[in-house]
């Protein structure tokens, strides 16, 4: 990344307070699934007495149905639902950062071959896939971020693609060319560190995504299962109690959309200080 | 001329039509696959304990569950061309059936949230433009903001919890009262589904609509619009509009994955008896028949939906005689 774009980064973040705050929640929300076991109470320890108990300043997002201490399981719930959407981002951009950039580069068959399948792969409702997939293999969080990430690698791809199409066109790509460089020195050296600001774009958006699809998921009880909990799985038994203790269906509601959210807002900074055109503020 | 644009046009939408099958082929066979590949023995479903193992044998065969998989793949296809997508392995009804009964329940909630999202979009996307930066903008990016990250299971909870269970306002599951047969009673159950499904969109439609408009106002022709003495109201809606509506023509197949994809969540959590709650039920029941067909058809409500969008843009702009 050059001088000009971090400048540009910079000048956004303190222009945009809303990227700021969506920086600083990001952070908060990564130290406190790393320091999760910093909690003073232990998740998973079960106190049928104080089962659903309201929050207190001993238990400051209450108890759920088992008694056990719900701030301690929503922070390592954090964790697994942090892991599986930074994980499936880097395997969704791995992906759609190959597939695009081979795609643009060589041009021609290859990439009328390649930009068919993701129309197909596109136009298959993915979603429901990644519930197929879900159910018939072993349930697991390993299995949960291969998937997600093999399924949603497809806009990465694409944006990648078209960015490479305009890249390979520069001199110093020709000129590689004309030394004779091999494609995929090309490809690693000039294109990839030239389309970076554009990937990360795409990825920061991509872990929203992956986050909410998770969540989705294991609300549908076909992602993280007992004794693993994330934040969506924690969901679907809120979903129980909604009479007796809403506050249960609120806190990892509330997290999830304030991450989800704060991932949203960085990639828009990112794109307005990496795209100045997208920049329409 | 007239004429000539007509034959442009039959000749896009026949190319558009047969781009499709092979792509509907491709789906077929990808979505067979990954169900036929898939552990959980349908056979199971019949077993009972006195069963011996000739008779599960038999019951194997009966199914067609012994022949090589691209037989059974071929054998299935061609029922489905004839309209035949088999039994449910868990209720033994025809699969055809089944999703015809279904279908009018999503596409009504699916169309009545598309077309709210789209009028909603258009108004609240066209207003944020023109107040660049004001209050209105402001409070409008936020709230779609919140409505591209929102958990939309989680959005639904919320309002069940407010507007059922403590206002009693609106019923929280299913698509009519029993015994009850009016519209108001329709009405009253899909306010809610229709909402959750719609969020997404109004929120994304809102976002392309403003930044096109913004791009459309910095056009050579509007400065000799102003030059000209228009009004900023005549600019806005007699020329602006005009230009920046085009790309709703691309946002509506756009949406359309989101709104297949939300139909799965909207109506199991609402108890819809719609495909997309048949089919969560059809997951969690291992049935395959079910689940192929499920998947072939909202692929096909995909590719409908992206065939059209296509057309209509080919027939709405003029620049576009053919597509590539």
């Amino acid at each position: 990344m050059n001088d000009r774009l971090k400048a540009n980064l910079k000048y956004q973040l303190k222009q945009n307070k809303l990227g700021i705050i969506a920086l600083i929640i990001i952070f908060i929300l990564i130290i406190s699934s790393v320091f999760a076991f910093l909690a003073p109470h232990d998740p998973n320890k079960i106190d049928v007495m104080n089962s659903l108990s309201f929050p207190s300043k001993e238990h400051i997002f209450g108890t759920d149905e088992m008694g056990r201490d719900y701030f301690a399981r929503a922070l390592y719930g954090g964790r697994v639902s942090l892991t599986v959407g930074f994980l499936s981002m880097i395997i969704s951009t791995i992906i759609g950062t190959i597939v695009g950039t081979v795609s643009g580069y060589f041009g021609g068959k290859v990439d009328s071959i390649i930009m068919r399948t993701i129309d197909i792969l596109m136009s298959i409702p993915t979603f429901f896939l990644i519930l197929i997939l879900n159910a018939y293999l072993k349930p697991g969080i390993q299995n949960i971020i291969i998937i997600i990430g093999l399924f949603s690698w497809m806009g990465i791809a694409r944006i990648v693609r078209a960015e490479t199409l305009s890249v390979k066109e520069r001199e110093y790509v020709l000129y590689s060319k004309v030394i004779g460089e091999k494609s995929n020195v090309i490809i690693l050296k000039h294109i990839i560190p030239n389309i970076f600001p554009t990937i990360m774009v795409a990825s920061t958006l991509n872990i929203a995504g992956a986050i909410l699809t998770e969540s989705s998921l294991s609300f549908l009880g076909l992602g993280v299962r007992q004794p693993d909990s994330s934040w969506g799985s924690m969901l679907k038994y809120a979903q129980g109690y909604m009479g007796d203790a809403p506050y249960l269906a609120l806190f990892p509601g509330i997290l999830i959309l304030l991450t989800v959210l704060s991932f949203n807002v960085l990639g828009d900074v990112f794109r307005v200080a990496f795209e100045p055109k997208a920049n329409n503020d | 001329m007239v004429i000539l644009g007509g034959i442009f046009v039959v000749r896009m939408i026949t190319k558009r039509i047969i781009q499709s099958i092979p792509m509907m082929i491709a789906i077929s066979i990808v979505s067979f696959l990954l169900i036929k590949l898939a552990p959980g023995d349908p056979v199971q479903a019949y077993i009972t304990p006195e069963m011996g193992p000739v008779q599960i044998e038999n019951i194997r065969e009966s199914m067609g569950l012994n022949k090589p998989i691209h037989i059974q793949y071929l054998i299935w296809l061609k029922s489905v061309l004839k309209g035949d997508l088999g039994y449910s392995l868990v209720n033994h009804r025809p699969v055809a059936m089944q999703i015809i009964e279904r279908l009018p329940a999503t596409l009504g909630l699916m169309g009545t949230s598309l077309v709210i999202s789209m009028i909603l979009g258009i108004i609240i996307g066209l207003i944020s433009a023109a107040n660049q930066n004001k209050i209105f903008d402001n409070i409008a990016a936020f709230i779609s903001y919140i409505g591209i990250s929102i958990p939309s299971f989680w959005f639904a909870m919320m309002l069940i919890y407010l507007l059922s269970l403590k206002l009693k306002l609106l019923p929280s599951i299913g698509m009519r009262t029993i015994g009850v047969h009016t519209t108001w009673d329709l009405i009253k159950h899909g306010i809610m589904p229709t909402i959750v499904l719609s969020l997404q969109n109004i929120a994304s439609i809102t976002r392309y609509i403003r930044s096109s408009t913004i791009s459309q106002l910095k056009e050579d022709y509007v400065t000799v619009e102003y030059a000209s003495g228009a009004s900023r109201r005549e600019v806005l809606y007699k020329y602006v509009l005009k230009n920046s509506i085009l790309p709703v023509i691309t946002i509506l197949g756009m949406s359309l994955p989101s709104l297949v994809s939300g139909a799965f969540i909207t109506e199991s959590i609402f108890g819809w008896p719609g495909m997309g709650q048949l089919g969560i039920k059809a997951i969690f029941g291992y049935d395959y028949p079910l689940i192929m067909a499920i998947t072939m058809f909202s692929s096909l409500i995909l590719i409908i939906g992206n065939l059209l969008s296509d057309i209509l843009y080919g027939i709405a702009d003029p620049r576009i005689k053919e597509l590539k």
